[in-house]
């Protein structure tokens, strides 16, 4: 390792945060591994019977939203999701309050560490925000954690980062093009040793369509009632959902053989679902990411089902059901010549949405999400150019790992520069 | 009595382990004497075994180790005696070296079996120590006086190490009754921290860490101008 040497204390210190979609994942680098709660939050409405049992919040965030949740129709009203498509809306008081007592709880856990160490003055710590998110939330996550350290004084210095970046530095590589899906969207990233912020694309589409496709093909099997289920709709997804290699040819083997692309999912003791003939249901689920303009999902667009915002490279708007190989290659010819090879050859997928089933008995037909972008992108290019593409090692834990590397190495003194987009927000010169 | 940072509890299985460990040694199992928890004789030479069972911190463990090498050095209950832990780790035990100086062996449980991961020395009797060949009186006189000035030197620094454990064990003590942070790995950079970066290479070497060349490219970032 070149460079000047590293603080212990800095080891002891380093803290990351990776703000998805659905999940927040949180902590130290000491533990070696994020602690993760949902995103969401459930405001409580003012109750006597809570009252009685000593239950003054109002706020509950986390895995301790379930313990109050009561009527589904209660639900839409109180349980708030802050993030939609990995972003905070300005606006959305209920939604930032949410995030700020994730982050809060979060610092909770830790805090005995201030009290007990003389020599410990406060973490510093990487957010991951999504490559794209707008420039107020990294304010805002500011305001938040400067209110963080008032409170606890655990917050020395904070900074963020994108969350392809923080994937690039789990994966150890300098130069890569990252494509991370998530929940809320799919980010195309290309980094060399600074992510190439003009070439990142943003397309708004990851494993909430997939959900949606799902939650329709529910329907269709004669499921409508579990079609709202959050739940049973994203276990049924895992379940069943395949990538196609290559879509018509795989519905065309899933209806000639039924019986082999048939699949039941016990979801409770009383509920099974099975797709009988209707296998090749299984295809559109895990397509939908990588080409939602297929003509297959023309009913789905019509129905409203898939409605997808239009998607940015940079400051360019471009069709946001654009396939995800032509987003890729379009992303990466925006970076200087020279390094096209070599993102070529290292691509990187993460997230979630990128983790499929690719059972040995149906690999005729269904393949793994870096085969899936390989297949693609030698169909485009040809057989000539050699694409690399690999799977993270960790999808759900990268970008939490990113994270704590850069606040384990970068420079005290690096303070926050706008031009730059770099540095630490520091107690005492920031807040 | 199995002993867990100072606790008492029964463990059958790792009791079991070691049982048969010695069986197969051919040591028959004796009544134990005051201060091990199995002993085992052979001939005239009777072994005590003192099982410990970790506890959840790290600090906590290496320090009650130590502290029972050092009690069973002062009280000598057995000719030879073992500690017997379940899984060898090194953040959690005094180095190998200190069982080696002071003589205590060391036995590790896997599961169902047992093995001596380092052999004990003699603490009484006529093969104390690590005697050489007496050839008289006055040379033997002369022997046991070196190896007695050695182990005197041993237990000092052992003491030593004792003290300077415990002044940092104070501090985590209270951190980890206070802070809801449950495991293992912060206590041990809690003390990695103290420890002039001991525990900074264990962190270094987390696979997402170790080698990896961003570390230096971020060092590397300056302040412009």
């Amino acid at each position: 390792m070149g460079g000047a040497a590293l603080d212990p204390r800095r080891a002891l210190a380093a803290y990351g945060e990776d703000y998805g979609t659905r999940y927040f994942k949180y902590g130290p680098l000491v533990e070696q591994r994020p602690r993760i709660v949902e995103s969401v939050g459930l405001f409580l409405e003012e109750s006597h019977l809570l009252k009685m049992f000593g239950i003054e919040k109002h706020l509950v965030v986390g895995d301790e939203v379930r313990k109050f949740l009561g009527a589904k129709s209660a639900l839409a009203r109180s349980v708030v999701y802050p993030l939609t498509d990995g972003e905070v809306r300005r606006d959305d008081e209920r939604a930032w309050l949410v995030l700020a007592e994730l982050t809060r709880k979060g610092f909770e856990q830790f805090k005995g560490l201030r009290e007990s160490r003389k020599d410990f003055d406060g973490f510093y710590v990487t957010a991951a925000l999504s490559a794209i998110a707008p420039e107020y939330m990294r304010e805002e996550l500011l305001k938040i954690h400067a209110k963080v350290d008032n409170e606890t004084g655990l917050v020395k210095a904070f900074t963020v980062i994108p969350q392809p970046l923080a994937v690039a530095i789990a994966e150890k590589e300098i130069s890569c093009a990252v494509v991370e899906s998530g929940h809320g969207n799919t980010q195309i990233t290309p980094i060399h040793t600074y992510p190439i912020r003009e070439a990142v694309v943003a397309l708004y589409r990851g494993g909430a369509e997939a959900d949606a496709i799902a939650a329709e093909v529910l329907k269709d099997l004669g499921y409508g009632d579990l079609a709202s289920d959050e739940a049973a709709v994203r276990r049924f997804k895992e379940e069943t959902g395949l990538i196609p290699l290559e879509l018509d040819e795989a519905i065309r083997k899933a209806k000639e053989n039924p019986e082999r692309f048939r699949c039941r999912v016990r979801l409770s003791a009383l509920t099974e679902i099975d797709l009988e003939d209707k296998g090749w249901y299984r295809f559109l689920i895990g397509e939908v990411v990588f080409n939602p303009a297929h003509e297959v999902f023309e009913s789905y667009r019509k129905k409203g089902v898939l409605s997808i915002r239009d998607a940015r490279l940079g400051e360019e708007t471009l069709e946001g059901s654009l396939p995800l190989e032509e987003a890729l290659l379009r992303s990466i010819r925006k970076t200087p010549t020279a390094l096209h090879d070599t993102l070529l050859s290292k691509i990187i997928l993460s997230g979630g949405n990128f983790q499929w089933k690719a059972p040995e008995n149906l690999k005729d037909a269904a393949v793994s999400a870096p085969a899936k972008v390989k297949h693609l992108l030698s169909k485009r290019l040809g057989g000539g150019v050699s694409a690399e593409v690999r799977l993270t090692q960790d999808p759900q834990f990268s970008v939490w790992k990113g994270c704590v590397v850069w606040s384990l190495a970068l420079p005290e003194d690096y303070l926050w520069n706008e031009k730059r987009g770099e540095g630490w927000f520091k107690r005492g010169v920031h807040y | 009595m199995v002993q867990e940072g100072g606790a008492l509890l029964t463990v059958n299985r790792a009791a079991d382990a070691v049982k048969q460990l010695f069986a197969q040694l051919g040591y028959a199992e004796v009544e134990p004497p005051k201060g091990v928890d199995l002993a085992f004789k052979k001939g005239n030479r009777i072994i005590g075994v003192n099982l410990v069972k970790f506890s959840r911190s790290v600090v906590r463990d290496r320090r009650f180790i130590r502290s029972e090498i050092y009690r069973l050095l002062r009280e000598k209950p057995c000719d030879e005696v073992y500690i017997a832990v379940e899984g060898i780790s090194f953040g959690r035990l005094p180095p190998p070296y200190e069982f080696r100086e002071s003589g205590i062996g060391l036995v590790e449980i896997g599961g169902s079996s047992a093995r001596i991961a380092i052999p004990a020395a003699p603490l009484r009797g006529e093969n104390f120590g690590l005697a050489p060949e007496r050839s008289s009186p006055a040379g033997a006189e002369a022997s046991s006086a070196a190896q007695l000035a050695e182990i005197v030197r041993e237990l000092k620094a052992l003491l030593k190490e004792l003290k300077r454990g415990e002044l940092i064990s104070e501090t985590l003590e209270v951190a980890s009754s206070r802070a809801p942070v449950k495991i293992e790995a912060a206590e041990r950079a809690e003390g990695g921290a103290s420890e002039t970066g001991e525990d900074l290479g264990r962190l270094l070497a987390v696979d997402f860490v170790k080698d990896n060349p961003w570390l230096s490219i971020l060092r590397e970032r300056k302040v412009e101008g």
